[in-house]
Parts: C-alpha cells; structure tokens; sequence
C-alpha cells in the first residue's frame, strides 16, 4: 500500500512539474502574443502614456516586469532595462521567440508583434520562474488536502485489492487446517466464488486432491477392517476348537494344549499391534481430542504392571504423579505407555524395580508432560538407542523370546506420542538400566467436550 | 469352572441358545462346544434370520455377530431390542471399543470379544441366564418388591413400575437398578456393580458398565427437580440418589 501510495504521489509532483512546463509553453505560445498585440495596439491607438498605464498595470497586478522594444531594439518608454531584456529584444526581432533565465530567478520572454501602423515591436516580460503559473498553482492547504485524499485512495484501493487477491488464499487455508485435523470432507468449494484465475483453480484442485485423499484413506480404513476380520476368523475357529479339544483331552495333553493357546495368543496380540501400527502410519487414525487426564492413565497402567510384575518377581514403582491433561485420544495414549512399561518389565532384572514418574515441565507458558520409565536391565548399545523405536527391531538380532513382545510396542508408542506432538527417546542410565521418556505438549486448554458416557 | 464340567442345569429346562454368525464353520464348532455344556443350540447365518428367530419366543438368548453383512449386527440387534427383551451376547472384534459401546447403548447386555475362550463365552451365558431366572429361584430372603420415591421394582416379575407406567429394561439394567435399591444412597464400586450385573469381573478399560447405566439414567428419566438419580464417584462407583423427600 506504501509503494502504491507513493507511486500515486510521486506522479502528481510529477505531472505538476510537467504541468508548469506545459504552462509556460502556452504562456510564451498563446499569453506573451496577445500581451504584445495588445501593447502594440495600445501605444498606436492612445500613444505612450497609455502604453505606461498598462506596463505599469502588468507591473502591479501581475508582478510582471514589462518592456516594449521599437524595431531598433531601444525601449520605447526609456526606462532602465535589464540587459538581458535589451538583448532579447534584439534577438526577437529575428522573429525567433527567445527566453531565458536569469540567475536571480527571473525569466524572460520576448515576442516580436506588428502594430496597426505595420512597425515592429517586441514586447519582453519578466516573470518569476514560478509566477508564469501563479494562477494555476494551487495554494499549499489545497496540496495538502490532494495529497491526503491521494493517500486515503490509495489506502482504500490497496485494501480492496489485498482482500480480493488473499481472500481465496484465506479460504484455501480455512480448508486446509480443516483437512488437517480430521475433516476428510473438508473443501474448499463454493467459498472460492466465481472467479476464473489461477487462485480460483488453486482451490478447485486442492478440492480434487481432498477428496482423492478422502477417498484414499477409507478405501484404507475398510482395507484394514477387512484384514482385521479375515485374519481373526480362523483364529477364532482355532480357539473354540481349542476348547472343545480340552474337554475330551488326557491330562498329558494339556502342556500342548496350553502351549497352543500360549501361540494363538500370540498371533492375535501381533495381529491387533501390526493392526494398530498400520492405522497410525497410515494416518487413517486421526486425532479427535478429548481431554485424557495422564495422570490417571499412568497410575492405572502402573498399578495393572505391578501386578503382573510381582509373579516374575520384579516390581513397578510410581514414584512421582504430576496431574496432567492433555488432549488427544485416551486409548492410544493408554497403549503407548503401557508398551514401554511392559517392555521395561521384561527387561528389568530379576528382584529390581521398574521406576515410573510423570511430571508437568512448565517454560514460557507452556507446559509439557514428561513421563520416564526406568528399568533395571542390560540397557541398549549406543549406537541402537534410536532404531528401538523402529517395528520389529530387537537388539542383538536374536528373536528373542524370553524377553516377551512382539518387537512392535515401542514402535506404536513412537507412533502414538508423535501423532500427539509429542517426542521420544531413550537413554542409557549410568548405573545401568535403560531411561525411555516420553514428552508430550499439554493442551493449552483442554477441548471441554462432554463425553459421550460419563465416566465412573 | 473345570473343564468338561456342565453346569447343573436341572433346576430349569436346557437353555435354547440362537447363535447368529456368517461365519459356518465357527457356527459350527460353538454349538459343538455349548451342547457338550448342556445347552439347547441353533444357527443361522444372517441377520434377517436372526431377528425372525429372535422373535419368535423359541430362544433364551442369543449370541450376536456385530460384523455380519446384509443387515449389519447393529441393525439387527435394534430390530431385536425393539421388539423383545430377549437376553443378546454380541461377538466383536477385538480392540475395538466403539464396537462395543455402541452395542452395549444398544441394548446388548454384555459382549464377548473375538477371537475368544469358548469357556467364557459358556461362563457368560450363564451370569446372564442367573440374572434373569433370578426372580424364579429359591432367592426367598431378599423382598420382593423394592420401591423407593417413584419407583416400584418387583424382583420375582422382573418389572419396574415408575409412577403410572412400566420401564422397560434389559436383564442387566434390571439387576443393576436392584442392587442399588438394595442399597439406596450407598457408593457401591464398580468391581461389585460389574460381579453382580454381568456375572464376571472387571476388566480394565471396561466401558459397559458405563454405558448400562447410561442407559439406565436414561430410560428412568431424572427426579422431579431435575437431579440426576445416579450418581458417579469418580474412580469409585456408583450411587443411587436419596432424594430428601424420603430421607
């Protein structure tokens, strides 16, 4: 708006200097001949005391210095001339219009006219360089009111055309966030109005591109719920055969039988896990937060783990519960820090303690939950510490059994952590033992949205 | 329960269970499993069969698919409760909580998840069955009309009476609302609200009991001051409100 409000003036000056350029062109072309035709007239018609009353008039009215010139070059009325005029004067009778400026900023104008009588005469006036175009010039309030209105034109203009050109760019990026956080029907259609330039076509493909993705990730969804379906169905058919074949067993069957239950167990929980990974890599799981109170969660997932943990003869220990809440999708969460637990319980050493904290870290208002989970193990190679988080990665290759899981918990909590705007990572302790923390942002507030079951 | 056992069912005719699931084969090896358990077992393979059978007053309970194609086990478990009280188990999809309470708000009254230990599908069949012949077995020591402000609870008819007409409810909203008049304006927790309701114990992450006294709330309506009659201790229970009237 700057730049266009000073274009606009910078022309105004521009054409105002132009235009007194112009001025004096039409004054030496139109005023100095009618000046000297009259002065001619003047002088043969009422003689030179007449003459004297005019160019002693153009003196007091106009502030024009005034000389008549015979064709001789001497001033008719014998006054004192300034030599420029008296040469002028000379040069005019050439019958070539001369000016010239004189450094005292005067400037003069000499036109050769013929009078009544056929003799020649050269009237030369003298003006301030600006006086030429005194009449035309505009006092300095008015100046000021042009420039002003010049601004708030231009002010307006600019404004217009900014809203005209970013309106659509605003509704693009309406649609946009909107496609971000979920809305898969997200367009930005009729909003872009009736135009027909390339902001216009920017919107219709983002429409085409939303609904490309639209379609994409059902196509996905249903995909993944088909999988679901068709890999459960024999393992649930294994299951009840499994419990019919019980009832007619011999005890010396029953290790087997277990053992079979043990596996088909298994294969569900990686089912279910490689399931859950493939939602959220798929980004067909998207968030639509509530409010999820961390705390509870992990005093929960603490308390079920020590249960657990006290059969292997390893303990879980909450050391610390800050009250956090954030927002985002509770049972994601649950699991995310349920699969660092467990995987801290299985490689805790025996009789050792897994220590769980959750703390609220607050700087420059914001606030991030930070919860750590501290096992007693063997901890991890340096140079792994980064790749535990990857699917199926096990330290030392070995498709370790004894040690429990699928090799996908972390992964998912990776996964789930991140999908929240949060951040994970591991270290080794120095006395031992791996540090897995879990960081993520807390809502600044909370989206207060009533649960659809109120919880007990 | 041991294995091989059947319960003793000789107090009442075997129970005629209708199992509703496209899947034949699993059809198949459930009735196996239940008619070595003592029950009564049929199968149809879609929902529209399975709402007709449903409703034809041959069946005790039934065991519902959610995942079945044509009329979806949504649909079908909507056309039954509309129509019937008929004890419904629903099968789902592991993992999937929406499922469930969805079910649940329905109408079902408990669900078994896939893929699942047929003994505790077995298990289940029964707490559900207990509920509902509670009201016909030897319970003489408990009353058996429990009123309290407006509402009149009969345990032997299993009907509840709130001012001038009858609530409808399913065997586990039933059952709930007698524990609590057995104990008005006491917090009763959440494990012995689940062990007495659904016959099992709970689970973590466990929704329905949630959604049962959603529904619960729901069908009774509020007092007449708008005061919820139910009332959440968080992290505790639940609490039928004594409302000052009858204190």
């Amino acid at each position: 708006m700057v730049l266009v409000s000073a274009t606009l003036i910078a022309s105004v000056v521009t054409t105002q200097s132009q235009f007194r350029a112009l001025r004096a062109e039409e004054f030496d072309r139109t005023v100095m001949p009618l000046m000297a035709a009259r002065a001619a007239d003047i002088l043969d018609d009422h003689g030179m005391g007449a003459l004297a009353d005019f160019l002693s008039s153009l003196q007091t009215t106009l502030h024009w210095q005034a000389y008549l010139f015979d064709d001789e070059g001497k001033e008719i009325l014998s006054q004192p001339t300034p030599p420029e005029a008296g040469a002028m004067a000379i040069s005019a009778l050439q019958s070539v219009e001369t000016r010239i400026q004189t450094p005292r900023g005067t400037r003069f104008a000499a036109t050769r006219t013929t009078g009544s009588t056929g003799t020649h005469y050269v009237l030369v006036i003298g003006t301030n360089v600006e006086s030429v175009t005194d009449v035309l010039r505009a006092p300095i309030q008015v100046q000021i009111v042009r420039a002003a209105a010049v601004l708030f034109i231009a002010g307006f203009v600019c404004f217009w055309l900014a809203r005209y050109i970013t309106a659509p760019v605003r509704h693009l990026r309406a649609a946009t966030h909107r496609l971000a956080t979920g809305n898969l029907s997200a367009r930005v259609g009729a909003s872009a109005g009736n135009r027909n330039d390339e902001l216009a076509e920017l919107s219709r493909d983002f429409d085409h591109m939303a609904e490309q993705i639209e379609s994409l990730i059902s196509s996905q969804r249903r995909l993944l719920a088909d999988i679901s379906h068709e890999l459960r169905s024999p393992l649930a058919r294994l299951t009840v055969a499994l419990g019919l074949t019980r009832l007619h067993a011999n005890p010396e069957a029953a290790s087997g039988l277990d053992r079979i239950e043990l596996e088909a167990g298994r294969l569900n929980t990686l089912i279910e896990s490689l399931l859950r990974l493939a939602r959220l890599e798929g980004g067909s799981e998207l968030l639509e937060g509530e409010p999820v109170m961390l705390h509870q969660i992990v005093s929960e997932v603490a308390a079920d783990a020590d249960f657990e943990a006290q059969s292997r003869n390893r303990h879980v220990r909450l050391t610390k519960t800050d009250t956090c809440t954030i927002s985002g999708n509770k049972q994601l969460l649950r699991s995310a820090v349920e699969n660092v637990i467990r995987n801290a319980v299985n490689y805790t050493a025996e009789g050792t303690d897994v220590q769980i904290a959750l703390q609220k870290i607050s700087s420059n208002g914001n606030s991030t939950a930070l919860i750590s989970v501290r096992d007693h193990g063997r901890g991890v190679p340096e140079e792994s510490l980064a790749d535990i988080f990857l699917p199926f990665y096990r330290v030392g290759d070995a498709r370790d059994r004894s040690s429990g899981g699928s090799g996908l918990g972390l992964s998912i909590t990776d996964r789930a952590i991140r999908l929240h705007g949060g951040s994970v990572r591991a270290v080794n302790c120095p006395d031992g033992g791996l540090l897995i923390e879990l960081s993520l942002p807390c809502a600044a507030k909370a989206k207060a949205e009533a649960p659809k079951v109120p919880p007990a | 329960m041991l294995p091989g056992k059947t319960e003793n069912t000789a107090d009442w005719p075997a129970t005629r269970v209708l199992v509703v699931d496209d899947d034949v084969e699993l059809c198949e090896l459930v009735q196996q499993y239940l008619r070595s358990q003592g029950f009564h077992v049929d199968s149809v393979y879609d929902g529209t069969t399975g709402v007709a059978n449903a409703l034809s007053n041959s069946y005790d309970m039934v065991i519902l698919d959610v995942m079945l194609p044509g009329v979806r086990g949504f649909e079908a478990l909507r056309q039954i409760r509309a129509k019937s009280a008929i004890p419904v188990i629903m099968l789902t999809a592991r993992g999937e909580d929406v499922d469930r309470i969805v079910g649940l708000e329905i109408g079902a009254d408990d669900y078994m998840p896939k893929p699942f230990n047929p003994r505790e599908l077995a298990a289940r069949i029964h707490a559900v069955l207990r509920r509902t012949n509670a009201g016909t077995s030897k319970e003489s020591h408990s009353p058996a009309i429990l009123c309290l402000d407006d509402i009149r609870l009969d345990t032997r008819a299993r009907v509840v009476h709130h001012k001038t007409r009858d609530v409808e409810l399913t065997s586990v909203e039933f059952e709930l609302l007698a524990q609590f008049f057995k104990s008005p304006g006491q917090v009763l927790t959440r494990e012995e609200l689940v062990k007495n309701a659904l016959g099992r114990d709970l689970e973590p992450s466990d929704r329905s009991l949630d959604v049962h006294i959603s529904n619960l709330r729901r069908k009774l309506g509020s007092f007449e001051d708008d005061t919820e009659r139910i009332r959440a201790i968080r992290n505790v229970g639940y609490v039928y409100v004594v409302s000052n009237s009858s204190l």
